[in-house]
């Protein structure tokens, strides 16, 4: 059965209740789905979304419990790991979407005129993936066939090219519904 | 657990109403995320707000709706502040 891990830092939405007990729910349970709304909970800061957030990943899942947290964790006051088993097929009610899969099925013709394709150098991708600590490679001038007068610019970054960059970066699957306490099957204290 | 870092944000961002920013603070020097710590009429609150540096955002609300919208508003400012600073500590 897949495992998956939601990490819940200290003071946000899911940090007041045992998610053993209560399962998981949405911040906005009546809310629409779209691809546009999966593409905005990745790549932007919407957090009034119907999806729930998990990882394939304890690191990742790790990493998002300690670093956002509202409070600093600590062993009197964790953060959260849990471990979601969600069989196949998902309990009613309950829909696991690839993120990936979902935009990249928006996008799979490649002669449209506007892709989601960049039109940077090979260290662009590391730009999108992090963009602090490399975000030299985001502002990096397209580089365009000599003496096509082209406009100096960087390159061309959509929000489908950001969604899946962080959402294979943070091994992220989108889960629609509620998931049924039964399905969290552990806790880990983070600090 | 490792002391964490700070930026002051006192008189480098300007107050919403009640609303006065202190400073930003983050205990892994990696972290896409820092917590901006603020007070409510002069009370500094609990829990603070989460500044995500990779989409320059705030992701929590404070107050009501325009209070909230003003403070994601400060996102940008606060990031400069954050940013220059990390990247200058390493």
């Amino acid at each position: 059965m897949p495992r998956f891990y939601k990490g819940v830092g200290v003071g946000t939405f899911l940090h007041g209740t045992d998610l053993r007990v209560s399962g998981i729910s949405p911040r906005s349970p009546g809310a629409s789905y779209t691809v546009n709304v999966a593409m905005q909970h990745i790549a932007r800061a919407t957090t009034n979304s119907p999806c729930i957030s998990m990882s394939r990943s304890y690191g990742v899942a790790e990493m998002y419990a300690r670093d956002a947290s509202r409070a600093f964790p600590t062993a009197a006051n964790p953060a959260f790991v849990y471990e979601v088993d969600i069989p196949d097929p998902p309990p009613p009610g309950v829909t696991v979407l690839d993120p990936v899969i979902e935009v990249a099925a928006q996008n799979a013709n490649p002669l449209i005129s506007i892709s989601y394709h960049h039109d940077g150098d090979m260290n662009f991708l590391l730009g999108v993936a992090n963009p602090i600590g490399m975000g030299a490679h985001l502002t990096a001038p397209a580089k365009q066939p000599g003496g096509s007068g082209g406009t100096r610019r960087a390159p061309n970054l959509t929000i489908e090219l950001e969604t899946f960059v962080r959402a294979l970066r943070d091994a992220e699957v989108l889960v629609l519904g509620p998931v049924p306490a039964a399905r969290v099957i552990n806790r880990h204290d983070v600090y | 657990m490792a002391e964490p870092n700070s930026v002051d944000l006192h008189g480098k961002i300007s107050d919403i109403g009640a609303v006065h920013f202190l400073r930003a603070e983050w205990q892994n020097p990696q972290s896409r995320f820092v917590l901006i710590r603020y007070a409510v009429d002069a009370k500094e609150e609990r829990y603070g707000l989460r500044l995500d540096l990779d989409k320059k955002a705030i992701l929590d609300d404070v107050g009501d709706a325009a209070t909230a919208r003003a403070v994601k508003e400060r996102a940008q400012d606060i990031w400069k502040i954050v940013v220059d600073v990390r990247f200058r500590r390493g």
